[in-house]
Formats: structure tokens, C-alpha cells, sequence
């Protein structure tokens, strides 16, 4: 079977859904010239024209297919730039820790000359949040 | 050798420097990936909700005006449902790398900041004990602020620096696969679900307009609410159609900004400026996701 391209596939779409108006308006004008709906070629004329629609559609739905398949690489490089930018983020995430870490450390080192118990416990336990954060 | 060692220090300083004040558009970029997060699986979404819809009108044609099945007017809609699920998947992919991007450009990940101004709050606060040496502990109080505040210098530094490194790597890497991706989700979401939206709009046609066209002069109230309903129906369809074609916009639009952003990092020199100078195009992306997000509402 030829393989199509999702821009022929879409040409193709464009063209049974023109027909399928067409059709469509056939049907509408006879009705309103007094054709009743149940008429059998009436329901012919609208299995046709829904069918013609429906076609049109599965072009479509084929370009579609067509198109995000061809981009399978594609997604792999996003995703994979996607990782890198976490890997990033966590070497970062793991800097931010560390400032703190060194942050909190010279916060004890001051707390020692208040000579503050209290004070020098306090300091301390920040240091450890720091570290466990 | 002493000359040598200096020289080392005067380059690192500057390489440091070279990634200053540059996140700013590379942020913004990123920062519509919440707005797209939103409204995406909308617009995806309504490829299979499109295929349910016409499945539907055909199933409520009375038996004897509506063709056989083997006519073939009532729509399968397992290929649509999988291509909704295929093209939600690859917009998530998309705005995930956008998210991500946004983060490194933000940096809202480093609460470090937060950090040392409490830091600096809490050693300032400290009271002296009796007994203890007060100028010591003052010289010491004052040593530490001054150490707590180059700390926090370098570190805004040394992140921005290292940010700003990996977002320019990340959107040169990145930017063949974002062009295709933003070229496909185009196509399939302006142009191939806008040939869905156009058919539904047939079938829509096909339902209403025969009963109304051969509705008797007596039946006027009748053909007043159905006129009315029709009316409704056909104005969602047309939302829908608008969403379709903002849908393509932002993606155009997204195609375009990184291709810029792109260029302006391989052309290194004035990048800065080069990036200030995108601020337009990201006003435009931010209205057209705007734009999008309101007409999925």
C-alpha cells in the first residue's frame, strides 16, 4: 500500500469533506422542496453525505497519526534536554543545601561568644535542619 | 608563577560574569508552561471528544431516517482516541521542557536566599550572657554578618552563573527537537482537528437542518427551540474551531521563540542584548496562550 504524507493526507481530507457538503446541501434543498426525511433516497443522500464526512475525518485522523509519528525523535531529544535540565537542577539543588549548610555553621561559630547556652543550642539545631533539609 | 595564578583568578571572574542578567526571556519562555499545562488537553482532548460527538448525533437519528450502519456515517472513534492520548503525551513532553527551562531560569528551586536573611536576622538578634566577653561577641556578630552577606553574593553568583550555562546549553540541544515537535502539534492541532471540527460541523448541518427544513408552518414553537439549540451547538463548534487555531498560534509562536533564543545564544556576543530584544515575541506568546486559555474556558 503507498504511504501518503500527512500534507496529502489532509489534502485529501479537505476534499471528501468539500464533497460531503455538497452532498449534504443536495439533500437539504430537496427537503425543503418537500422530499420527506424518511424518503429512502433521502437516506441514502445523508448515509453518502455522513459517510463522505466520515471519511474526511479518517484522513484526518490518519495525517495526525502520520505527523506524530514522524516526530517520535523528536520528543526522545526534548525529553532527553528535559533530564539534563533536572540533572541541573539537582547538582544545583545540592549547591543551595551546601550554602546553607556553611550559612548555619557560621551562625553557631558566632552563637559560641554570646556564651548563651541557649543561644548556642539553637544555632546548633539549625545546623543540623541544614543538613538533613 | 605568582603572575600566572593571578591570571587564572582574572579569567575565572570573568567567565563568572559572562552569565549575568541573561535568564530573564528564558524564564518567561518557560513561565507560559503552566497556562499550556492548562489549556493543551483541552484542544487534545477534543479530538476524540469530536469523533464521541458525531458518534452521538448519528445514534439519535430516528431509526427510519437514519442510513444503515454499512453506510458507513457512524464514526469509529479508537484511532482518535489514540491519536488525543499520542498528542496529549507529546504536549506534556513539551511543556515539561519548557517547565524545566523556567525553573533554571528562575532559580526558584535555591531557597538559599531565604536562608541567609534569616541567617543574618538571627546572629544579629543574639543577646550576650553575663560573664561574657561583650566586644568579643560583638566583633564576632559583626564578622559573621559580614561573612553570611559575601556568601550570599557568591552564591547568587555561582548559581546564576552555572544556570545561565546550562539553560544556554539545554536550549541549543534542544532546539531541532522543539521545532519539529512545535511544527507537528500545529499541523495536527490546527489543521487536522480543524478538518474534524468541519466535519462535526457537517454532521451537525446533517441532524438539524433536514428536520428544520421540513418542519410545518404549525410546528413554529418547535422549530424556534430547535433553532435555539442548533444555535448553541454550532457556537461551541465554533469556540472549539478558535481554540484550534490559538492552539496553532502558540506552537508557531513557541517554534519562533526558541529558534531566537537559539540564535541569540550561538551568536554569543551580546546576548543579553539579543535576548532583551525577544521581550515582543514573548508578550505575543504570552497573549496567544491567554487567548487559548480563554477559549477553552
Amino acid at each position: 500500500m503507498a504511504s501518503f504524507s500527512a500534507v496529502q493526507l489532509q489534502a485529501m481530507a479537505q476534499s471528501l469533506h468539500d464533497v460531503g457538503v455538497e452532498l449534504g446541501q443536495v439533500r437539504l434543498d430537496a427537503i425543503g422542496r418537500g422530499r420527506p426525511l424518511s424518503d429512502p433516497e433521502m437516506v441514502q443522500l445523508l448515509g453518502q453525505n455522513l459517510s463522505l464526512l466520515n471519511l474526511s475525518s479518517s484522513f484526518a485522523m490518519q495525517a495526525a497519526q502520520v505527523a506524530l509519528n514522524d516526530v517520535a525523535g523528536a520528543v526522545n531529544d526534548v525529553q532527553g534536554a528535559t533530564g539534563e535540565a533536572k540533572e541541573a537542577l539537582a547538582g544545583l539543588e545540592r549547591l543551595d543545601k551546601a550554602i546553607r549548610v556553611g550559612a548555619s555553621v557560621i551562625v553557631l561559630g558566632s552563637s559560641v561568644f554570646t556564651g548563651d547556652p541557649q543561644q548556642i543550642g539553637g544555632a546548633a539545631q539549625a545546623v543540623y535542619a541544614a543538613a538533613g533539609s | 608563577m605568582r603572575g600566572r595564578w593571578e591570571r587564572r583568578v582574572g579569567l575565572g571572574l570573568l567567565l563568572l560574569c559572562a552569565g549575568c542578567g541573561e535568564l530573564g526571556e528564558v524564564t518567561a519562555l518557560g513561565g507560559v508552561a503552566d497556562g499550556l499545562g492548562q489549556a493543551l488537553p483541552q484542544v487534545s482532548g477534543d479530538l476524540y471528544g469530536s469523533c464521541e460527538r458525531r458518534a452521538a448525533l448519528v445514534a439519535r437519528i430516528p431509526a427510519a431516517e437514519r442510513p444503515p450502519a454499512s453506510a458507513g456515517s457512524t464514526p469509529d472513534c479508537g484511532p482518535a482516541k489514540a491519536v488525543s492520548a499520542q498528542l496529549g503525551a507529546d504536549e506534556v513532553v513539551l511543556t515539561a521542557y519548557l517547565r524545566a527551562l523556567s525553573k533554571l531560569g528562575t532559580g526558584e528551586a535555591f531557597p538559599y536566599g531565604k536562608a541567609l536573611g534569616a541567617d543574618v536576622t538571627a546572629v544579629n538578634d543574639f543577646g550576650v550572657a553575663a560573664g561574657a566577653n561583650a566586644e568579643l561577641a560583638g566583633d564576632s556578630q559583626k564578622a559573621a554578618v559580614a561573612a553570611l552577606t559575601l556568601t550570599g553574593k557568591l552564591a547568587d553568583l555561582a548559581t546564576r552563573h552555572l544556570r545561565a550555562r546550562d539553560a544556554r546549553r539545554l536550549v541549543l540541544e534542544a532546539n531541532p527537537g522543539v521545532q519539529v515537535l512545535t511544527a507537528a502539534l500545529y499541523q495536527v492541532g490546527d489543521i487536522d482537528y480543524g478538518i474534524l471540527l468541519a466535519d462535526e460541523r457537517g454532521y451537525l448541518e446533517a441532524y438539524y437542518q433536514g428536520p428544520m427544513a421540513a418542519a410545518q408552518s404549525k410546528e413554529r414553537l418547535a422549530l424556534i427551540l430547535v433553532q435555539r439549540q442548533y444555535d448553541g451547538d454550532v457556537d461551541r463548534l465554533e469556540r472549539r474551531r478558535a481554540a484550534a487555531v490559538e492552539y496553532g498560534a502558540v506552537m508557531q509562536k513557541i517554534g519562533v521563540l526558541h529558534a531566537s533564543l537559539a540564535q541569540a545564544v550561538r551568536d554569543g556576543a551580546g546576548f543579553e542584548g539579543r535576548v532583551k530584544a525577544l521581550a515582543p515575541q514573548v508578550d505575543q506568546l504570552r497573549d496567544a496562550v491567554a487567548k487559548l486559555e480563554a477559549e477553552v474556558r
